[in-house]
């Protein structure tokens, strides 16, 4: 279920009042929820969560925490787990910005290795081993 | 050889997953065995460090194993065993402890210092960043960058510990021993406890006075012993 | 440089440990961790148990019933103990239950599996028989969630012995979960809230000589018609702006429940008609004899064909799901 942004913008304006509006559009609506995005794209994806956390490589406590939505995970353990899920680069973004960081930037040495890795569909491991051996941060 | 080239070395059979932090010439890294496929993790540290030595042997529920110890031309490598699960700092990050689960790692950690103790080594860094709990419950204490062999000197070399965690004679004021250890399990109870440390409120109840008993400015205040102290838990 | 006895590897002399096979080649000590006082504990009160029981069968008939149970309680050991290390150093987390974070219920027959706990250090049989004199001083606190949950979230905390560890993911999530439970359908969207009544109240009207009851809106003196006292012969209703001096603001939902309105004038000083207002009216048309209203999308719900003045401004009007056969007629009519 799709509508063109550009469209829903249209109708704030012509609409009375608010609770009009939010009452026609609340399906197209996008999750400002992180674990509901997180389930979003399990379902998506076909995944189950227990084989994105060993993906992942995070501890596996922390992983479902995640998911249940009990804690936010760091910006790092964030991108193990869109590793794990092997999301594309453009689904990574979404997730970054719904959990509220800044946007991978390709001009930064370390977003540009994990946007590499996201490209090439690379694990957590291989991507580690990138950063280290160009003496950057790991993921994790 | 520098640690460098072992570790490069190891690289050719090892595959690092990750760099679990580096700080001021430590470099802690989590490697996985391509064959077995198995995780252990490499500690480079640039000055020797008795504790891991004596620890080599040792297999305990409530302390990471030391698989191996090597001397470098500029340091000093561990292997060691590599624990699966989250720090008792993340823990409670989603809320306080219940005075049960509380009692259950600090059981833990009295039975790892205990251990410690018993073969005349201080950890010195007792606190919620340095106690894991692994997946199945397990209650572990890591990282004894700070550890001490127990000696006859008057006074401590060098001064050091975390703020809050480091008793009165850590601080420079006398010599540290195993009641240091025992300071810092009070202060790491009552954080489990109330989230703050025993300065700003004091954990309710038995708890409390346990607490207040672990952290007199006193040592011969305190639990002589962890064995005491697990014993009043 | 040696080899190592399982692998063949060459390792270092004094290695104690291959580092390609990973086994460890010195035979390791295993520390045994500092006496407990529960476990005697635990084995004096089971003593004690089954002395007991071995009393009140020895006293008893026999009676089958009696055998049979408390040898069923006697090998109860309870897996799922929140005693258990892992569930108290740790919060439990279910495995893989696609669409049951989601249903984010705090019902206590959540299903949920756990992580099988490798190291139940504590066994502790809990006789479930309310026979046994098993002291239950653990029974209140095993309910409890697991440990690392702010002591807060009390409403889920009372969950069945048998799923203590089912109760972390509803306590963790319980926070967020309070309002669903409690407002029910509420969508999310701001809505007004329904005015509360404070009087009832009849009034003719001074057109065509209809009552209708109508009650004070919880914002003042403002007046809700909230139902027809008398109905109206034709189906023509005229409400009033006025019901004694007070100004009429507001239709409240099922006012016009089951009445015969086929014609109903709106008077420009109601700005609001609410859901189910005019719920099964056989509506034909509405006249709007203001310019400016909010009409929720189900005040006509169950109406067939509804056509509005053009007066109205409510363009939204085009957006009521419910009033199906009125789109085409009322969109018509807007634009005209």
């Amino acid at each position: 279920m799709q509508k063109d942004t550009s469209e829903i913008v249209k109708e704030l304006g012509l609409c009375p009042d608010f609770q009009t509006f939010y009452r026609e559009n609340e399906d197209y609506m996008i999750f400002d929820d992180l674990s509901s995005l997180l389930g979003q794209l399990l379902e998506l994806k076909g995944l189950k969560k227990s084989q994105v956390i060993k993906n992942a490589e995070i501890a596996e406590i922390y992983g479902y925490q995640i998911f249940s939505g009990v804690r936010v995970p760091e910006k790092k353990k964030l991108l193990c787990l869109a590793v794990g899920m092997n999301l594309n680069i453009e689904e990574t973004q979404k997730l970054l910005k719904c959990a509220g960081y800044p946007q991978l930037y390709v001009k930064r040495p370390f977003d540009s290795v994990v946007l590499y890795g996201l490209c090439k569909e690379m694990s957590v491991v291989q991507i580690n081993e990138l950063l280290y051996t160009y003496g950057l941060e790991t993921l994790s | 050889m520098t640690r460098e080239e072992y570790i490069n070395q190891l690289l050719s059979s090892y595959v690092l997953v990750t760099l679990l932090s580096e700080k001021n010439h430590c470099r802690v890294l989590r490697l996985r065995n391509k064959a077995t496929q198995k995780d252990l993790v490499l500690r480079s540290m640039p000055q020797y460090l008795e504790a891991y030595e004596v620890l080599c042997g040792i297999r305990s529920e409530n302390l990471p194993e030391i698989y191996d110890v090597f001397p470098m031309d500029d340091g000093q490598i561990v292997l060691e065993e590599y624990i699966d699960g989250i720090t008792v700092a993340q823990v409670m990050e989603s809320g306080k402890y219940r005075p049960r689960g509380a009692k259950k790692v600090l059981a833990g950690v009295c039975n790892a210092l205990h251990i410690l103790h018993q073969r005349g080594i201080t950890h010195r860094d007792v606190k919620p960043e340095n106690v894991m709990v692994h997946n199945s419950g397990r209650v572990v204490l890591i990282d004894f960058n700070a550890s001490r062999r127990l000696s006859n000197s008057t006074k401590d070399t060098v001064i050091m510990g975390t703020v809050g965690y480091a008793s009165p004679e850590q601080l420079g004021l006398s010599q540290s021993d195993a009641r240091t250890d025992i300071y810092a399990a009070g202060v790491l109870l009552n954080v489990m406890l109330t989230g703050k440390h025993p300065a700003e409120t004091f954990a309710r109840g038995r708890m409390g006075r346990t607490v207040r008993k672990c952290t007199a400015l006193n040592p011969s205040e305190r639990y002589q012993t962890v064995k005491m102290l697990a014993d009043r838990l | 440089m040696k080899k190592c006895p399982y692998c063949e590897a060459t390792i270092q002399d004094h290695a104690r440990f291959c580092l390609y096979c990973m086994r460890s080649l010195n035979e390791k000590q295993s520390e045994s961790s500092l006496q407990k006082k529960k476990p005697w504990w635990v084995l004096v009160l089971l003593i004690l148990v089954i002395a007991t029981v071995g009393f009140i069968l020895g006293r008893k008939d026999k009676n089958p019933s009696a055998e049979v149970v408390p040898e069923q309680t006697m090998i109860v050991t309870q897996p799922t103990e929140t005693e258990d290390a892992s569930s108290d150093a740790f919060p439990q987390e279910e495995i893989d239950e696609p669409g049951t974070e989601g249903t984010q219920s705090t019902e206590q027959t959540h299903p949920v599996s756990h992580i099988p706990p490798t190291t139940a250090n504590q066994p502790e049989p809990e006789p479930q028989k309310p026979t046994t004199t098993q002291p239950t001083t653990t029974q209140p606190t095993t309910t409890q969630p697991a440990t690392t949950q702010p002591a807060t979230t009390q409403p889920t905390a009372t969950s069945p012995v048998d799923t203590p560890v089912a109760t972390l993911p509803q306590e963790t999530i319980s926070p967020q979960t309070q309002e669903p439970t409690q407002a029910e359908t509420q969508p999310v969207s701001t809505k007004p809230s329904q005015p509360q009544t404070k009087a009832e109240y009849t009034y003719r009207s001074a057109r065509v000589g209809d009552d209708f009851s109508a009650q004070y809106s919880n914002s003042g003196n403002d007046i809700v018609i909230t139902g027809v006292a008398v109905p109206s012969a034709n189906g023509v209703y005229d409400i009033p702006a006025y019901i004694d001096g007070q100004k009429v603001i507001a239709i409240v939902a099922n006012a016009f429940y089951g009445s015969n309105a086929t014609t109903v004038y709106i008077p420009s000083t109601v700005k609001t008609i609410w859901n189910y207002a005019f719920n099964s009216c056989p509506l034909q048309h509405i006249y709007f004899r203001g310019t400016s209203i909010y009409v929720e999308s189900k005040a006509f719900s169950g109406a067939l064909t509804i056509h509005c003045s053009s007066t109205c401004n409510d363009r939204n009007f085009r957006y009521y799901k419910n009033c199906a056969a009125s789109y085409g007629a009322t969109w018509k009519e807007w634009i005209g």
